[in-house]
């Protein structure tokens, strides 16, 4: 008997312990993204997009008396710290803020200039948010991206949640998440990129890429040289690259399905020196020119300008991060201190970087014309 | 006042006790002691008095070869054409005999051998053999001055005709199903297993219905172990009635505490004969069609007769989605909405989260009403007049499933999840299971609410202790998972073709346990070899030794 009391009683207490913690979904304050900004004064500004279930669901019963209404709370607030901002939210708000499901976290360019560090620190000390949330930076305000009102999704976190993964998907822009940015960031052979989102004013497109040193952002590429970046850094990259027809009038437009790259350090003393191969295959996806592709000396003669064109483009992208950007964004140092750790304890890579001579070197290959007959 | 109702409580308890003294056994045993008078009159008035003179008691006098003799049966349980025929041979053989020149009047060993028409002869001497002759429908036959009985057996009464069994619907696979009488029960296993090593036992349970009771076993494959265990249950029972199998089950079980039945029924004939060849023991119930099989282990409750009855791939795919159908619980929703919200993809929580906030209570308020909603149409639909059924099957949809979530009292996933549910729990074949497992959804909900994963694991590890620690007659009763046999994997989760599952299961069967001869898969006949196989193989592959194909595996 006195068995079966004390059973029920812990049974009891563990439970009402339990039910104490527990907490049902519409009971929480869903921080569908944040974007955070320096203020003046050297506050941050902080902004919250939070969904509103009543909202959402009435979009969904009656499109024409809830056209307009949006299904999301915006919160601002400018704070020293960015947890007392979220505590003055809180207060704002009837339900506890939740970062489950934390989509992006859109810091502005002026930030991010700034640095980034106190930034992360909060991300990576709070438990809730996914390593898996977008890490973006815009060049304006970053509260236009969390207004954006997208056309094709309820939510626009949702929107820019599935416009990245698409990008993704489609190889064009390597899934740059907050985790991957963190892991980046704290290494010391290879500096941290986030991707740039420019608001429009319902669509998002990606400016480019930012480029960080240590925390700090100190330039930007544009979405090109982003792609030039990526295939060198990553063999990464789905893009067309335009190229003038070799014999005679016309273009050509040559789609990069694929590449590889291979990295090759040279080490002689404490000199470092680096020879990239980049392989690119692709296919032919459209042309103006009247020559017939069934040419194998042409289809070379092709490959080669192809090869010229996106050799120059790689230089040029390399030229700019290694000369004036001096970042080495690109992780050749991650070569160097796996395969010759000795000699990466003796040098300052970030010191060393900008002299190191680099060469690239890009072969291309033509794998399909496509279905017409020349 | 609660103390005045605990007070009238124990003294009906006190009550019943006092009733349940009076062994109606000790009736019978008196009447053990009482011999018949060889005064016929005396006799049969003292039969009819024991049995309290009741009307369907019938009494037929007739004078043989000079003699007086009586026959009495009770109407309704002896075969009345049975009866007839006795009666007919009485009195229209009695010509025959007396120009024989036998004195069957007075003689009884004479009319033993004269031959009745009828099945079995004994006879009694006590008042016990012929009440208890009577009762199981059988007929007395006494004449003046004879101080035995003859009991005729001529028992018969109606029956239901064996039909197909509703609970365990087959698609391929016999359609025959026990029915309530316990001879035919029998005679069913006996046509599908007609080996002299298939033993009976009788058993008579239960003070009052007197109720016969069959064990069955092959011999030299159920173990001896096991089958003295089942004698030994068997005999301890001291009850007033056994109306069904149900009352033994719970008489002899391992574990009557647990959820989990340990002992398996079945309608099935052939899933009983399956059972027998696989050395466990049946008993059969008079009374019931639902046949008893000890011991029973986890995963025949999964199992059907139907995983035996068609090609094999079918079946493990099948039996695997009924194992998936074990893990359906509403318990994982009710933690994930109220605990961890962020293991749901965004999509997901955010239209959880719409239809979330009309609901009026917590999602663990949500979840038990439906449950029960559901448990309560279920047992609504099982004792309906069956013409009704599908008027509350509109109701059920309509103000269930259609209005509560238009109404906003209920989320439509909460619907989606408990229907979910409901149909998946009922994809376990063994109806016992089925309810074990329902029953266990309920404190498993309370335990997503309050303690969320972290509660459901608790619960699914004080469930697994509990299923290891269950034994069904000496065998463990998740045999094959823990401990794990590797050759009976072949017949757990999966189900191998019937070549390769060469042996009967481990822990159940004796040491014979080899069940097919090697080399059982099909193959193509030979090609060539000595010239006895070649003639054979022309005989079978009609002049083509390598079959009709011509192809040849090897």
């Amino acid at each position: 008997m006195l068995k079966i009391v004390a059973f029920v009683l812990v049974v009891l207490y563990l439970g009402s312990q339990g039910w104490k913690s527990s907490r049902d979904i519409e009971n929480r304050a869903f921080v569908m993204m944040a974007g955070i900004d320096a203020a003046p004064g050297g506050n941050l500004s902080l902004t919250y997009n939070i969904a509103i279930p009543a909202a959402l669901g009435a979009g969904g019963g009656g499109e024409s008396e809830g056209g307009e209404q949006e299904g999301i709370l915006r919160l601002k607030t400018e704070a020293k710290s960015i947890v007392e901002a979220r505590h003055t939210m809180q207060g704002k708000v009837a339900n506890p803020i939740f970062f489950g499901h934390l989509q992006a976290i859109v810091i502005g360019k002026e930030l991010a200039e700034r640095g980034v560090r106190q930034v992360l620190d909060v991300l990576l000390r709070n438990a809730d948010i996914r390593r898996k949330s977008w890490f973006l930076v815009t060049e304006g305000n970053p509260e236009e991206v969390l207004e954006v009102k997208p056309k094709q999704e309820k939510l626009p976190s949702l929107y820019i949640n599935r416009a990245l993964e698409m990008e993704s998907y489609l190889q064009m822009f390597p899934a740059l998440r907050f985790g991957q940015f963190m892991i980046t960031e704290s290494r010391s052979d290879q500096e941290p990129v986030a991707i740039m989102v420019k608001p429009d004013k319902d669509s998002i497109t990606i400016a480019g890429l930012a480029i960080f040193k240590g925390d700090k952002m100190v330039g930007q590429l544009n979405a090109t040289e982003a792609h030039h970046f990526l295939l060198t850094a990553r063999g990464y990259g789905f893009q067309p690259t335009l190229v003038p027809c070799p014999r005679g009038e016309g273009e050509l437009v040559f789609v990069t399905t694929g590449a590889k790259r291979s990295i090759r350090p040279h080490v002689e003393g404490n000199k470092v020196s680096f020879s990239v191969l980049v392989k690119v295959e692709g296919n032919i996806m459209e042309k103006t020119s009247s020559t017939s592709l069934r040419d194998e000396d042409y289809l070379r003669a092709v490959e080669s300008s192809i090869a010229s064109k996106l050799q120059r483009d790689l230089r040029t992208v390399l030229h700019r991060l290694q000369k004036e950007l001096k970042v080495d964004s690109y992780g050749f140092g991650q070569t160097i201190r796996a395969r010759y750790p000795k000699v990466w304890k003796e040098i300052d890579w970030r010191k060393e970087f900008p002299d190191v001579p680099i060469n690239i070197q890009v072969e291309a290959k033509i794998r399909r014309l496509g279905m017409a007959a020349n | 006042m609660f103390a005045g109702l605990w007070e009238r409580l124990f003294a009906k308890e006190a009550h019943n006790q006092g009733l349940v003294s009076v062994e109606p056994e000790t009736v019978l045993t008196e009447l053990a002691r009482v011999r018949l008078p060889p005064q016929l009159d005396a006799a049969t008035s003292l039969i009819t008095k024991v049995l309290g003179g009741s009307p369907d008691i019938i009494r037929r006098e007739i004078t043989v070869a000079g003699a007086r003799l009586a026959v009495i049966y009770i109407e309704g349980l002896a075969d009345k054409s049975e009866v007839e025929r006795v009666l007919n041979g009485l009195l229209i053989q009695r010509p025959k005999v007396e120009q024989v020149g036998l004195d069957l009047g007075s003689s009884l060993k004479r009319w033993r051998e004269a031959g009745l028409p009828v099945g079995g002869i004994r006879s009694g001497s006590t008042l016990e053999d012929v009440a208890k002759a009577l009762l199981d429908g059988e007929t007395c036959l006494m004449g003046t001055g004879w101080d035995e009985v003859l009991i005729l057996d001529t028992t018969g009464w109606e029956n239901r005709a064996v039909a197909e069994p509703e609970t365990e619907a087959a698609v391929r696979g016999p359609r025959e199903g026990f029915i309530e009488n316990l001879s035919t029960n029998v005679s069913l296993i006996r046509r599908r297993l007609r080996h002299p090593n298939l033993r009976l036992e009788d058993y008579t349970v239960g003070e009052l219905t007197r109720t016969s009771v069959t064990a069955l076993y092959i011999e030299g494959i159920a173990r001896e172990k096991l089958v003295d265990e089942v004698r030994r249950r068997l005999t301890r029972i001291k009850i007033d009635g056994i109306l069904e199998s149900c009352y033994l089950e719970e008489l002899i079980e391992d574990a009557p505490f647990s959820p989990f039945p340990t002992i398996l029924n079945t309608e099935r004939p052939d899933v009983v004969c399956a059972a027998l060849l696989e050395g466990r023991v049946c008993i059969l119930t008079d009374g019931t069609p639902f046949a008893l099989l000890v011991p029973a282990t986890f995963p025949v409750y999964i199992m059907t007769p139907e995983d035996y009855n068609q090609r094999w791939p079918v079946a493990v795919g099948i039996r695997v989605i009924r194992y998936l159908g074990l893990f359906i619980v509403p318990s994982l929703y009710v933690a994930f909405t109220t605990f961890h919200q962020e293991m749901l993809p965004t999509p997901l929580a955010v239209s959880l989260f719409m239809q979330r906030e009309q609901v009026p209570y917590p999602v663990l308020v949500e979840a038990v009403i439906m449950q029960t909603t559901f448990e309560i149409l279920t047992e609504a639909g099982l004792r309906l007049p069956r013409p009704l059924g599908q008027t509350i099957g509109i109701v059920g949809v309509l103000v269930i499933g259609e209005a509560t979530v238009r109404a906003g009292l209920i989320s439509a996933a909460m619907v989606i999840v408990v229907s979910a549910t409901a149909i998946a729990s009922y994809t376990i074949p063994v109806y016992d299971m089925t309810q074990a497992i329902r029953i266990l959804r309920f404190p498993m909900i309370f335990l997503a609410a309050t303690l969320g994963l972290f509660g459901i694991l608790t619960g699914l590890i004080i469930i697994a202790i509990h299923l290891v620690s269950l034994r069904s007659f000496g065998v463990p009763f998740l045999a094959g998972f823990a401990p794990f046999v590797r050759r009976a994997q072949r017949d757990i989760i999966f189900r191998a073709p019937w070549w390769a599952m060469q042996t009967r299961p481990e822990l159940v069967a004796s040491d014979n346990r080899e069940r097919q001869g090697p080399n059982l898969k099909p193959k193509p006949p030979e090609s060539t070899s000595s010239g006895a196989n070649e003639t054979e193989a022309e005989a079978l592959g009609g002049g083509n030794p390598t079959g009709t194909n011509g192809r040849k595996h090897r």
